[in-house]
């Protein structure tokens, strides 16, 4: 019934060989019916279940709840979000589209989520937990059933499992047939709008070969053509909604970004400022009033910190700011988290004090189990307002992730401050010694240009300036006269302060073999094994865009292992110059 | 020798690739089955393996010709992500060419598939240093930022760092022109970047 559809964007090496309810811990079953369809798994393999219930409760169906009550109240709900998701994806994608287009456009992609579905995606199960919607086999992953064979990498990354990103992948495959369509043999110019929904569909589900295949009546698959027009036809999600007047508040691009806390889109505002509410700038920055100006900070994810920094209640209402021209204080999060009791800092070492689950995301994927007494070095850290949990980044083994470390009451049961240096370092300390492995800016604290550091000097760090919502990393220094600060990379999305600077104690220490590619090569892709049908791991720049090195562990049949960004992988011998 | 049997492999690759259009008959008479969808799986990898089999050879021999300039041309025009990004592969081996420049922006960057970006952008960098193909390049990403799809503008976003012969000034454009309060955020941060 349910049809995962078929992907027609491979990447490089095709289908996935995902295993049937592939991290489908947890399973239940479900109803052929609206909001229940079967089945749904545990969510937080792919996607942070608190956040996911923060930002989306709405939009969970709650499985102890009266289901007649639970369907209608989900129905009002999905169909106010349908209808306006549509409408602001529609005209991102055609600023000039007609209302009749966007009509038709809406009903194809309402029969699509019925088809894939019944609606379904979130559900708060009997035993306690946020699941989402896995049908055919377990491989169709929430609303629109993105099948984890052919989409690997979106459901892996969790844009399967959250909700808006799940519409956005589906209705890019989807919007790109949509466009073909009036080209196709079967459809009769733009406004031929039936026959282009049934093109568009069959495209979707088949793969943009099949366009036609509405029309062929021998097809296997035309069964499922018949069965999406049917439903197109009938409209029953309709018969289960009762209020059509529903507006969503939520923030569809935050919530496309990532496992993020994301302020929920508000419409109201106060006639007058007043304090007590975070108002939100077009530049979404959020500001509360101090009674003479403005005090803000730059991303809401911080809003605890910030919170507590000013003493203010926590999950403050978030509405537009009805003017432009105020006068704004800015709080950088690496300030005003530091007020919060047993926070560590980016670039801190800490031990842990148990064994904890390393995540992709704060609440996500478990990668691996951390042993008790590890020391690691922070390189992130994200609070949540709801029971103030505390996550911070780090990397263990080849991977970057989070461990939770507790909440406000009990975070010394969790981990410690640490003086040791960790086995992986990314940040330097105060005093340690840098090699510069580009030319950087040095610059003073209004980011003036001073003069530049060149390649390859060695500084003694002096202190950190470590600022933003993407953790940039700058270290005071005194270069031949000159005292500034000059960039030495980012922790937060890819940690790249490796590709700034390198630590000198290290660099001496180093003694197996380096390498980088040859100068014909700007660039090329390194393997998960010695093959170019294997997967790739990362991208290794040439000579040309940086100096870094990789170290070359080992070497069999053309193939060479080595080490690059902390990472193993294999790298063809024909790329590599060996230096010394 | 060497030589011609480069050229016949690459012969027989196009011809494998982009003549081998079965008769239209062909093409909707046999019922469509998951057995059948695995076959035809099957076949795309054994085509995308003898690419990557004739990406080593090329890697091996350095070699650069239009051949192989006109298969990553053909490859980026696909309609496949899969078939895209051995385009890229392949481009990445040849000396900037004004179509493979084209087809990276109007097949790559305004398709939808946001894991291409990264490589697409690796590849733009050799032909940033051209004032016309720089304004260009700048006027697409402007485009796909407001217009395109969410998921790639997005991941431009993240990736936008590779571009590394971007100016100052034209991130400036960028931020002027990017309509998204948060892209806008993220372009900012990626001044203080240097």
């Amino acid at each position: 019934m349910l049809i995962g559809f078929i992907l027609f964007t491979l990447n490089l090496f095709a289908q996935n060989p995902t295993e049937d309810f592939w991290l489908c811990t947890n399973r239940e079953g479900g109803k052929w019916h609206f909001a229940k369809a079967p089945y749904i798994c545990d969510i937080y393999h792919f996607s942070d279940p608190d956040i996911a219930q923060i930002n989306y409760d709405e939009y969970v169906f709650y499985d102890l709840n009266d289901e007649s009550d639970e369907r209608e109240k989900y129905m009002n709900q999905m169909n106010g979000l349908v209808e306006n998701f549509v409408d602001y994806y529609f005209f991102r994608k055609k600023p000039q589209g007609n209302e009749v287009e966007l009509f038709y456009y809406k009903k194809a992609i309402k029969a699509l989520l019925h088809q894939e579905s019944f609606w379904s995606h979130y559900r708060f199960s009997s035993d306690g937990s946020l699941k989402y919607m896995r049908g055919d086999s377990g491989h169709g992953h929430g609303i629109a059933q993105v099948d984890d064979r052919w989409h690997f990498v979106a459901v892996q990354d969790g844009s399967a499992a959250r909700l808006i990103s799940n519409l956005v992948y589906a209705m890019d495959l989807h919007f790109d047939q949509w466009q073909r369509a009036p080209s196709s043999e079967c459809v009769v110019g733009e406004t031929d709008y039936i026959n282009r929904t049934r093109a568009a569909y069959s495209a979707y589900n088949g793969g943009p070969s099949r366009i036609c295949r509405f029309t062929d009546v021998d097809n296997t698959w035309y069964r499922n053509d018949e069965a999406y027009f049917n439903k197109y036809q009938a409209e029953s999600w309709n018969n289960y909604i009762t209020n059509f007047e529903v507006t969503p508040k939520l923030d569809y691009e935050c919530l496309n970004s990532g496992d993020r806390i994301c302020p929920q889109a508000n419409d109201q505002t106060t006639p007058s400022i007043q304090s007590g509410v975070f108002y939100e700038t077009t530049d979404k920055e959020y500001c509360h009033y101090n009674g003479v100006d403005f005090d803000c900070f730059s991303d809401y994810q911080d809003q605890y910190c910030f919170s507590q920094a000013l003493g203010l209640e926590a999950n403050l209402e978030v509405i537009p700011l009805p003017k432009n021209n105020i006068k704004k204080n800015f709080f950088d999060r690496h300030l005003t988290c530091q007020q919060i009791s047993g926070h560590s800092s980016v670039g801190d070492v800490i031990q842990i004090h148990k064994n904890i689950n390393f995540r992709s995301t704060p609440g996500g994927q478990i990668l691996k189990v951390i042993p008790s007494g590890s020391k690691l070095q922070v390189l992130d850290f994200v609070y949540t307002s709801s029971e103030h949990k505390r996550y911070y980044k780090f990397y263990y083994q080849g991977d970057f992730g989070y461990l939770y470390l507790g909440k406000e009451a009990d975070f010394s049961e969790w981990s410690s401050p640490s003086k040791e240096t960790p086995l992986n370092q990314f940040v330097a300390f105060e005093n340690q010694y840098v090699k510069s492995l580009k030319n950087i800016y040095i610059r003073d604290e209004n980011l003036s240009s001073l003069g530049v550091l060149p390649r390859g000097s060695e500084v003694k760090v002096l202190g950190k300036w470590i600022h933003t919502e993407a953790n940039l990393i700058r270290y005071l220094i005194n270069y031949q006269g000159v005292q500034g600060y000059f960039y030495a990379g980012s922790t937060q999305g890819e940690v790249d302060t490796k590709e700034w600077t390198s630590f000198i104690d290290e660099t001496q220490a180093e003694k197996t073999q380096q390498g980088r590619l040859k100068d014909y090569y700007y660039y090329t892709y390194s393997r998960s094994c010695p093959s170019y049908s294997c997967d790739s791991v990362d991208y290794i720049l040439g000579p040309r865009y940086t100096s870094k090195t990789f170290s070359i562990i080992s070497s069999q049949n053309d193939w060479a292992k080595i080490k690059y960004n902390e990472e193993e992988s294999y790298l063809n011998e024909a790329y590599i110059e060996k230096i010394k | 020798m060497k030589k011609v049997i480069l050229i016949g492999f690459i012969t027989f690759i196009t011809f494998h690739l982009f003549h081998r259009t079965p008769p239209r008959a062909q093409l909707r008479a046999p019922a469509q089955s998951p057995l059948k969808t695995k076959v035809q799986t099957k076949q795309n990898d054994v085509s995308s393996k003898k690419i990557l089999s004739l990406y080593q050879g090329v890697i091996k021999a350095k070699k650069r010709n239009k051949k192989l300039q006109k298969m990553a041309i053909n490859l980026l025009r696909s309609q496949q992500g899969e078939k895209k990004e051995l385009g890229l592969l392949i481009a990445s081996t040849q000396n900037p060419h004004q179509v493979i420049f084209d087809s990276i922006l109007k097949e790559v960057l305004s398709y939808y598939d946001q894991n291409l970006i990264e490589h697409s952008f690796l590849e733009l960098n050799r032909y940033l240093v051209n004032q016309k193909r720089r304004r260009k390049v700048i006027d697409n990403l402007s485009y796909n930022l407001n217009h395109g799809s969410l998921m790639v503008a997005q991941a431009m976003i993240k990736k936008l760092h590779l571009l590394q012969e971007l100016k100052p000034e034209d991130l400036d454009e960028l931020i002027s022109k990017t309509h998204s309060p948060y892209m806008r955020k993220s372009l900012r941060l990626l001044k203080l970047k240097r």
